[in-house]
């Protein structure tokens, strides 16, 4: 019982400059297992800075995150890159699909990574996000909401407790948008993982259930716009 | 003086090797109670090791014997142990053993008394061809303080491997099919011939066999069984042919275990929900059997040195000219010991009229001697001389078949054939060499 009240993710007093820049400024935030928090803010807010810093892509100049309660200044390089194996799930604007590998080779290559390639179950995966039949297409024979299906497929193949989103639908139509996030939200029922999905567009920011506002590399709002989700059972 | 150190200190860090492996790998898979009945084998095995070591047991022939078969049927045992442990699907199981010997403390203690047992010509004897075992402190009189310097390095490094085994989780590296594997592959440090008896008791028995028929039948000579078909058989137990067939059988059965653990399904996991999770075990799984695969490699790895060790060593063919032989006019011939006492075969020629014989005549193992024809029953003889000598063996050299020479001397079959003789003072021996010309023809005639 007390691992519900400790938060899973925790950040305190995180900093980040670059050089001059000050892309980060003392910023705090809770987040709680199984939460779904949107990151709104204008170019250049410092929302892919603050991401990069709970995926453990970047050392913070100050402060610290702690995930799961594992503080990440703790671990060194090789370390953290495990910890992201073990525990993050990335999805970016760009899809970052290995070109010449089919989607279902994408994805077993983040299996691969993680501890043995499964094709049966990375096929399953495609399935769950409506890509039974785009199986064994190269990233340039899908269209851009396919490979950022492939992407979410990928990402969560491993099970993440944390599924970190840059701009996921950024380079999407309203259309396919939609699918994308009708997708992360199915799959977030079933699954419960945390997310934290940074985005400039307020339509994507409200499928959250809460709603943070970075300006100036500060925090500038905090609400809750939804009653936290229930898990569901997986139905397939 | 050092030679004694190196002694002990192998022999005693052999048996800790062994003893360790198995010890760990026993508590590794949960099996506590075979760990603990195995220890006290292994005690027994060391402290039954300098019992026959320090005392008249150990020189006895019957005691070194029952070792020495007991060791080779245990060899072989482990072999077929490690066989039959394969349909085991997990990793682990010793099949069946576990369930047969729960509760029978009778068994495991019988079971621990048999590893003692096998410990024990490591630890303590050096067993060489036909038993003529030698105790190595004692025949060798090499002095005990170097020996007991030697055992005490053992022990040090043995206690050291003990830390070091039980740091890394030794046991953890292997199945049990590996870790037999890999006890073959040490013992057969020692001693590579692992299968050989029983390979050459079988052409050997082939061999007479066929033999016998024809001395039966009194067939005047091999009209269908040729100089070619004689070497076939002999082939098989040609001392390099076994070597390469004991290898050769050993390494396929390593190269078995090593396609058996790649192809083991990985196992169902039932209860595991998520594929991230199961993949995680069944990578840790697979991890597991890399370094068990790796341990099956290593022994390879040893087989191959200690076989190429072996061949290299191999010993060649002696085959001397044969000596003009003395003969006074009565046709008897003497023969001074000097001459025929290091152990390697003396062959004489002796022309009388137009016929002309030869004479083998040998020092053996216990120290006694033996005069024969240069010529068996049922080969012709061939030129220069018969037989030839290998190492601890004569060799039939029309039909290779090998004749150990604490044999010479018997008659039949492939034996060469035997010539009464007396030993006058010790220093010479008289036999008639006249009387042995009929002795010869009627043995040749008609081949
Ligand atoms: N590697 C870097 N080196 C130097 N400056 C950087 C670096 N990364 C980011 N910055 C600066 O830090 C600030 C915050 O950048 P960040 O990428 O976090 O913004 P953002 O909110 O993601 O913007 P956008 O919506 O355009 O993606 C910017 O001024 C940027 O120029
Ligand atoms: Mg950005």
């Amino acid at each position: 019982m007390r691992k519900e009240k400790s938060p899973f993710l925790e950040i305190v007093n995180l900093s980040k400059f670059f050089g001059e820049t000050k892309a980060l400024k003392k910023v705090n935030l809770q987040v709680k297992k199984g939460e779904w928090v949107s990151v709104m803010g204008p170019s250049g807010s410092g929302k892919t800075t603050l991401l990069s810093l709970i995926g453990g892509l970047i050392r913070p100049t100050e402060g610290k995150v702690k995930i799961d309660r594992t503080d990440l200044n703790s671990l060194n390089n090789n370390e953290i890159a495990h910890f992201r194996r073990e525990k993050i799930g990335l999805i970016f604007q760009q899809h970052h699909l290995v070109p010449y590998l089919t989607a279902t080779e994408n994805v077993m290559l983040a299996q691969f990574l993680h501890s043995l390639p499964d094709q049966a179950e990375a096929e399953e995966a495609l399935k769950r996000v409506g890509l039974g039949h785009r199986l064994h297409h190269l990233p340039s024979q899908l269209s851009g909401g396919e490979q950022q299906r492939v992407g979410i497929a990928r990402a969560l193949i491993n099970s993440p407790a944390l599924l970190l989103a840059d701009e996921p639908t950024g380079n999407l139509d309203r259309e396919n948008a939609k699918i994308v996030l009708e997708i992360i939200k199915r799959l977030h029922l079933e699954d419960m993982f945390t997310i934290i999905l940074v985005t400039h567009d307020p339509w994507v920011a409200q499928w959250g259930e809460r709603i943070i506002r970075l300006e100036d590399g500060r925090i500038i709002g905090d609400k809750v716009v939804k009653e936290r989700s229930s898990p569901k059972r997986r139905t397939s | 003086m050092l030679e004694a150190t190196k002694i002990t200190l192998n022999v005693t860090l052999e048996a800790f090797l062994l003893t360790l492996i198995v010890f760990f790998y026993l508590k590794e898979i949960g099996k506590k109670e075979l760990s603990h009945f195995f220890a006290i084998g292994s005690l027994f095995g060391f402290i039954g090791g300098f019992v026959l070591n320090f005392s008249s047991l150990g020189e006895r022939a019957d005691i070194k014997f029952l070792i020495n078969k007991g060791h080779l049927i245990l060899s072989g045992g482990f072999i077929l142990l490690a066989l039959l442990s394969l349909p085991g699907r997990e990793p682990h199981v010793v099949i069946g053993l576990e369930k047969i010997l729960k509760g029978k403390k009778v068994w495991l203690i019988f079971l621990s008394f048999l590893w003692g047992l096998m410990l024990l010509p490591l630890e303590s004897l050096h067993l060489g061809q036909d038993i003529e075992a030698i105790v190595f402190l004692k025949e060798r009189n090499l002095p005990y303080f170097f020996s007991f310097l030697g055992l005490a390095l053992g022990l040090a490094l043995g206690s050291g491997l003990f830390y070091f085994f039980r740091m890394v989780r030794i046991g953890r590296f292997f199945t049990f099919p590996s870790l037999l594997f890999l006890i073959i592959a040490i013992k057969a440090l020692w001693e590579p011939m692992i299968v050989t008896s029983i390979e050459v008791i079988v052409a050997r028995i082939l061999h007479d066999f066929v033999h016998w028929i024809i001395v039966f039948l009194l067939l005047p000579d091999h009209v269908y069984l040729t100089k070619f078909f004689w070497n076939l058989i002999a082939f098989f137990f040609q001392k390099n042919t076994s070597l390469i067939m004991n290898l050769t059988f050993i390494f396929s059965l390593g190269i078995f275990f090593l396609v058996y653990l790649q192809r083991q399904p990985f196992p169902e996991l039932k209860g595991v929900n998520r594929g991230a999770e199961r993949r995680k075990i069944w990578a840790e799984i697979r991890k597991t059997r890399h370094w068990q695969m790796l341990s099956i490699l290593a022994a390879c790895l040893i087989l191959l040195l200690v076989g190429y060790n072996a061949y290299e060593k191999g010993e060649g063919l002696y085959q001397p000219t044969p000596q003009p032989l003395s003969v006074d006019s009565q046709g008897f011939s003497e023969v001074p010991l000097s001459e025929v006492s290091s152990g390697l075969m003396n062959v004489y020629s002796f022309n009388y009229e137009d016929k002309s014989i030869r004479f083998i005549i040998i020092k053996k193992p216990d120290g006694s001697f033996a005069v024969t024809l240069d010529c068996c029953l049922i080969c012709p003889p061939t030129n220069p001389t018969s037989y030839a000598q290998m190492g601890k063996d004569l060799f039939c050299l029309y039909c290779g078949t090998p004749i150990p020479i604490s044999t010479v001397g018997k008659p039949g079959g492939c034996n060469p054939i035997p010539i009464p003789f007396q030993l006058i003072d010790d220093s010479k021996l008289r036999f008639n060499a006249r009387q042995a010309i009929g002795t010869w023809e009627r043995a040749n005639k008609g081949k």
